[in-house]
C-alpha cells in the first residue's frame, strides 16, 4: 500500500491563502488579489447567484440548461428532487451503461471468470465518469463520488481489481443517500473492505488491525474523535472472523477465527461469548458516536463548503446528522440551505474529477466517452480508485495547487477545447449556429465566457480574450475559417483560467 | 572520503597559485560554472511511503531474536545462500540492497538504525506529515521542514527551480513561505497550445494570471520557469561514468534531478519519494514485494551516485520513512506499523562505511510496545546535515521546539573540510 500526505492548511477566503496558521512565525500569509476575481452577474462583486453557486457545488457542473431549470423551480423543489434519486428517470444512461460495460453489473464470481482485469477496471472507471456527466440524479452522483472517497479503496492490487465493482454498486451506490449506518454496515459486510483492510486475515490468534485502526481514523470518529490505540486492539479482537467466502466474496462470519472474549471498547462493556452480533454493535456505537457525527459534518462541509467549513454549518450539519439518526439526504438539505453554505461561494477549488466534469457538462458534449475523460483524469492526476490509500483523494486546495497540476490542467484545457480526442468532441456547429455568421467579437466573446462561467468576469480579463480572438489583423469574423480556428483556443483560455478552477 | 570526487576550487585560489607553476605542469582545475553559487550542499530528500520495513533492510542478523520474530519474512544469515551483505559483523544489508554495498565501503553511506519521530503515532497519515513538518505532534506548525531551512537562510538563490518537488503532489516538507516548483519530468513541463496560436495564447493566459493570489503565483511561476528551462537545457547531459539508470519512476526521477543539477540552474533542494512500503501481507523476504521496491530504491541511489561522481561532494541524499515496522510478523506473513526504523545518507561529506545510532536490540523489554525503540531522533540527523553540510545554523526555525542533542558524526562539517589532494594532483 503506497501512501501519501493529507494537507489540512486552512485557506481563508479566495484569494488569501494563510500559509501556516499559528505558531511558526516564519509564515506569511499573502496579501489579497488587488482586483476581484470573480464578479457575479448584474451585480456587485459580493453578491452570489445562489442558484449557480448551488449547482456547482451540488452537481458536476452547471449548464445553461441546468440553470434555466432550477432557476423556474427553486432551489427547495430541486432539493426534494434530487434527494429522492428513484423519482427521476435515468433509464436512458443506465441502458447505455449496461450496454457499453457489461463488466459493472457482474458479480465477483463473473469478474473472476471473465479473467480481463484491465477490462473490469476500465469499465468502472469509464461507466463511473458518464454516469457523473449525464445523469439527471446529479446529487446522488456527486454522494457517490463522495463515499468513494470516504470508503476509498484501491482497486488496482490483487484481489481488489475483482472487488470494487461490486463495492461502487451495492455499497456506494446502494445507499449513497440512505443513512450512514446502512453505507457503514454494507461497507463492513463487503468484500471490497474486508480485503482492502486485511480484516479476512485477522484471527483470535493474531489479529489484524488495519481495519479496526482505519474505521475509526477514517470512516466514523477521525484521528481525534477520542479513541485510543487499545481501543483499535480491542475493534480488532471484535472484528475477528468477519470475512468472505472464497469465489463469490459473499459476506461469512467464521466463529472459529473470533475473539469469544470480553472486550471493552470506547467504555462499553462487551461480555465474552458473543459472535456476529458484538461486530453490529461495534458498528452501532460507531455510528451513533457523538464524533462520528461531527466528523462525518465535518467531512461533508470540507466537501461541499470550504476546506476550512465555518463552525457554523459544521455544527448544524452534525446535529441534523444526531437528529436523525444520521440521515445523509436531511444533512445535506442543512448544509445546502444554510448561510455559510450560500457565503462560500468560489472557494473551493476543483479537483481533477470535479474539473473534467464541469468542463464537458458546460461545454454541452455529447456523448462523451468516458475512457476518454478519464484520460485526461489521469494526466490530471487523479485516476479513479487509484488512491493507494484509505483516507482517499484529498479535498483541500493546497493538495491540487501547484506547478505541475496547474500546467496539467492548462494542457487539458487546450487538449479538451482543441478534441485532440475524437471520443470528446466540442459541438461547435450547435455554438456557430446560434451565434450566427454575423456575430461580432464581442458577441462571440460575450457567447463563450456564458456558456462556460455563466457568469461576468472582470473587464480586462474580457479584453484579453477580445485581443487575442480579433488575431493580428484585429478582426474577426466567423464565416473566415482562419477567424475560426482560434474559437478552440479562446474556450482554452476559459477553461485555463483562473475563474474555472474555482467552485 | 570518496577517491573519485573532486572538490571545487576557490577561483581566486587557484589562480594566486596557477602563477607558481612551472610550464607544462598546471594542475587540472574544476571550474564552477558562471550562475548559482551554493555555499551548501544540494540536498536530496527521499520519502519512503508507507513505512519501509528497516528490520528486513538492515538486518539485525547477528541478532537471535531477529531469526524468531520473522519466521517467513527473515534474511539468511551472511554467510548462506541469498545472506545478508554482511556490513560490519552485526548489521546486513537486504540482498536486494547489494547496490548499496559499494558506497558503504568507500565511506559514502551511513545508515542510522533505532532512528524515526518520538511520537507515538502509528498512523500513515499522521506520521508523514508530523515528519515532513518536522515537529512531532505539535500540529501549530504547519510548514514543512525544508520550507523553513530555505527560508531561514539568507540567501540570493532567486531560481524558480531552488526547490524542486518531484511528482505529482507537492510534498508536505517543500511546503511554506518558499516557492517549490513541482515537475513530473523535464519533458511535460511546456504548454501544449495549437503551434500558430501558442504564443499569442501563452500571452492572453499569462494576463488571466497576472493577480497576486496563491493561484495566480503559481501561474506566473509556470511561465518564468518554461522560459529558464529552455535556455538551460538539462536534457543534453547524459549520464556519465557509465551510469546506467532502470525504468523505475524513482530512478529516472534521479536521472533527471543529475540532469537539472548538472546544468546549473540553482537546484538547492528536491523532494522525491517511493511508495508502495505498507506490506501488511506477504511482505516476503529475500524475494517479494519488498525486495521489489528495495531493488528499486538501490538502484536510483546507485546509478545517481555513478552518474553524479565530479558532484557528490556538494550532494547530499537522505532516506526516510514515517515509521518502521514491527519485530514480530504477523499471520498473514507481514508486518504492521511499527516505530523505530533505519535511515540512509549518502553523499561526499558522509561519514560513510558505519551503522549508526544505539541498538537497543529486539527482547522484549526493549522493544517499545512491540516495536523497535527509537533511540535516535530523525531530527538529530537532520539538523547535522542542516548544519554542517547546508550551511544553516538557524536550527531553531528549522526544527522548533526540539531540543538539540549531541550530534552522531554522520557528516563532515563542510566549512571545514577542503581536501587539499585534489587540488595539487600534479605538483609533487
Amino acid at each position: 500500500m503506497s501512501f501519501t500526505r493529507r494537507d489540512f492548511f486552512k485557506i481563508s477566503g479566495l484569494s488569501a491563502v494563510a500559509l501556516g496558521a499559528t505558531g511558526s512565525g516564519l509564515v506569511q500569509a499573502r496579501a489579497p488579489r488587488s482586483r476581484p476575481t470573480i464578479q457575479w452577474r448584474g451585480s456587485a462583486a459580493d453578491t452570489v447567484d445562489p442558484v449557480l453557486h448551488l449547482l456547482r457545488r451540488a452537481t458536476f457542473g452547471p449548464t445553461r440548461a441546468s440553470l434555466r431549470r432550477v432557476r423556474r423551480m427553486g432551489i427547495e423543489a430541486w432539493l426534494d428532487e434530487q434527494l429522492s434519486p428513484e423519482n427521476i428517470d435515468d433509464s436512458r444512461l443506465e441502458a447505455r451503461i449496461s450496454r457499453r460495460y457489461e463488466t459493472v453489473a457482474m458479480s465477483v464470481e463473473e469478474i473472476t471468470e471473465l479473467d480481463d482485469f484491465a477490462r473490469v477496471i476500465r469499465e468502472l472507471q469509464a461507466a463511473t465518469l458518464e454516469r457523473f456527466v449525464y445523469s439527471h440524479r446529479q446529487l446522488f452522483q456527486a454522494m457517490v463520488d463522495y463515499w468513494s472517497t470516504h470508503f476509498s479503496v484501491f482497486m488496482f492490487n490483487g484481489a481488489m481489481r475483482a472487488l470494487k465493482t461490486g463495492q461502487d454498486r451495492d455499497v456506494i451506490r446502494a445507499h449513497a443517500l440512505g443513512t450512514f449506518r446502512e453505507i457503514l454496515g454494507a461497507d463492513a459486510h463487503g468484500a471490497a473492505m474486508l480485503v482492502y483492510l486485511d480484516n479476512v486475515t485477522s484471527t483470535a490468534q493474531a489479529p489484524n488491525e488495519n481495519y479496526a485502526r482505519e474505521i475509526m481514523e477514517l470512516h466514523t470518529l477521525g484521528v481525534n474523535g477520542g479513541y485510543t490505540e487499545t481501543d483499535v486492539k480491542e475493534l480488532a479482537r471484535i472484528l475477528t472472523g468477519w470475512t468472505v467466502q472464497r469465489g463469490s466474496g459473499e459476506f461469512i462470519f467464521a466463529p472459529r477465527r473470533h475473539d469469544w472474549g470480553g472486550k471493552t471498547l470506547l467504555q462499553q462493556d462487551f461480555p465474552a461469548g458473543h459472535g456476529l452480533d458484538e461486530g453490529e454493535r461495534a458498528l452501532d456505537l460507531l455510528a451513533g458516536h457523538e464524533s462520528t457525527s461531527r466528523y462525518v459534518a465535518h467531512r461533508l462541509c470540507v466537501r461541499y463548503v470550504a476546506d476550512d467549513p465555518p463552525a457554523g454549518v459544521v455544527e448544524a450539519a452534525a446535529q441534523t446528522f444526531r437528529d436523525t439518526h444520521g440521515s445523509i439526504p436531511a444533512v445535506l438539505r442543512t448544509i445546502f440551505t444554510h448561510d455559510d453554505f450560500y457565503a462560500s461561494a468560489g472557494q473551493k477549488f476543483r479537483q481533477p474529477v470535479q474539473l473534467i466534469g464541469a468542463a464537458v457538462r458546460t461545454l454541452e458534449i455529447p456523448n462523451a466517452a468516458g475512457m476518454g475523460m478519464h484520460r485526461a483524469l489521469m494526466l490530471l492526476g487523479q485516476p479513479l480508485f487509484a488512491w493507494p490509500t484509505p483516507d482517499g483523494y484529498p479535498d483541500e486546495t493546497s493538495a491540487w495547487l501547484n506547478t505541475n497540476a496547474l500546467l496539467a490542467r492548462w494542457n487539458i484545457g487546450l487538449a479538451l477545447a482543441e478534441g485532440h480526442d475524437k471520443r470528446v468532441q466540442v459541438p461547435w456547429n450547435i455554438f456557430e449556429e446560434e451565434l450566427g455568421d454575423d456575430a461580432s467579437a464581442e458577441e462571440v466573446v460575450d457567447y463563450f465566457i456564458d456558456l462556460v462561467l455563466h457568469q461576468s468576469i472582470h473587464d480586462d480579463d474580457r479584453a484579453q480574450l477580445l485581443t487575442y480572438l480579433m488575431g493580428s489583423d484585429n478582426s474577426f469574423h466567423l464565416t473566415d475559417p482562419e477567424d475560426r480556428q482560434r474559437l478552440p483556443e479562446l474556450v482554452a483560455l476559459l477553461l485555463d483560467s483562473p475563474y474555472f478552477q474555482w467552485r | 572520503m570518496n577517491l573519485t570526487r573532486r572538490a571545487f576550487l576557490q577561483l581566486s585560489g587557484a589562480s594566486a597559485m596557477a602563477g607558481g607553476w612551472p610550464l607544462g605542469s598546471r594542475p587540472r582545475m574544476v571550474f564552477r560554472p558562471a550562475g548559482y553559487d551554493l555555499a551548501g550542499d544540494i540536498l536530496i530528500s527521499v520519502f519512503l511511503r508507507g513505512a519501509m520495513d528497516g528490520l528486513s533492510a538492515v538486518v539485525p542478523h547477528a541478532e537471535a531474536r531477529y531469526h524468531q520474530l520473522r519466521s517467513s519474512t527473515r534474511i539468511p544469515d551472511p554467510d548462506q545462500t541469498d545472506g545478508a551483505i554482511d556490513l560490519d559483523g552485526f548489521f546486513g544489508l537486504h540482498p536486494a540492497l547489494e547496490p548499496l554495498k559499494d558506497i558503504y565501503t568507500q565511506q559514502d553511506l551511513a545508515i542510522v538504525h533505532a532512528s524515526g519521530s518520538p511520537h507515538p503515532s502509528r498512523s500513515h497519515f499522521e506520521a508523514q506529515d508530523f515528519m515532513e513538518r518536522g515537529a512531532p505532534g505539535d500540529t501549530s506548525v504547519r510548514t514543512g521542514w525544508i520550507a523553513r531551512h530555505l527560508d531561514s537562510m539568507t540567501s540570493t538563490n532567486d531560481s524558480p527551480f531552488r526547490a524542486l518537488g518531484w511528482g505529482n503532489l507537492q510534498q508536505l516538507s517543500l511546503f511554506g513561505p518558499v516557492e517549490a516548483l513541482s515537475m513530473k519530468s523535464i519533458e511535460a513541463f511546456n504548454l501544449n497550445a495549437n503551434e500558430t496560436e501558442a504564443a499569442r495564447v501563452k500571452v492572453a493566459l499569462q494576463a488571466f494570471y497576472g493577480g497576486e493570489s496563491e493561484l495566480d503565483t503559481v501561474g506566473q511561476k509556470i511561465f518564468s520557469s518554461f522560459d529558464f528551462l529552455t535556455e538551460a537545457n538539462p536534457a543534453q547531459y547524459e549520464p556519465q561514468h557509465g551510469a546506467s539508470y532502470a525504468e523505475t519512476g524513482f530512478a529516472q526521477g534521479m536521472k533527471q534531478i543529475g540532469q537539472i543539477i548538472r546544468a546549473n540552474m540553482g537546484l538547492e533542494a528536491v523532494a522525491i519519494d517511493i511508495n508502495g512500503w505498507d506490506t501488511h501481507a506477504a511482505q516476503g523476504g529475500v524475494q517479494g514485494p519488498l525486495a521489489n521496491l528495495l531493488q528499486e530504491l538501490a538502484g536510483g541511489l546507485s546509478a545517481f551516485y555513478t552518474d553524479m561522481q565530479d558532484d557528490m561532494h556538494r550532494i547530499t541524499v537522505v532516506v526516510m520513512s514515517e515509521f518502521g515496522r514491527r519485530a514480530q510478523e504477523n499471520a498473514s506473513k507481514g508486518t504492521d506499523h511499527g516505530h523505530g526504523n533505519a535511515m540512509f545518507l549518502m553523499g561526499g561529506g558522509v561519514n560513510g562505511g558505519k551503522v549508526y545510532g544505539a541498538w537497543p536490540g529486539l527482547a522484549d523489554e526493549a522493544l517499545d510496545r512491540g516495536d523497535l525503540a527509537v533511540t535516535t531522533d530523525y531530527r538529530t540527523i537532520l539538523s547535522e546535515i542542516v548544519k554542517k553540510r547546508l550551511l544553516n545554523g538557524h536550527l531553531s526555525l528549522v526544527f522548533p521546539n526540539f531540543q538539540q542533542t549531541a550530534f552522531l558524526g554522520v557528516v563532515e562539517d563542510r566549512a571545514l573540510s577542503f581536501d587539499y589532494r585534489q587540488f595539487l594532483p600534479n605538483i609533487w
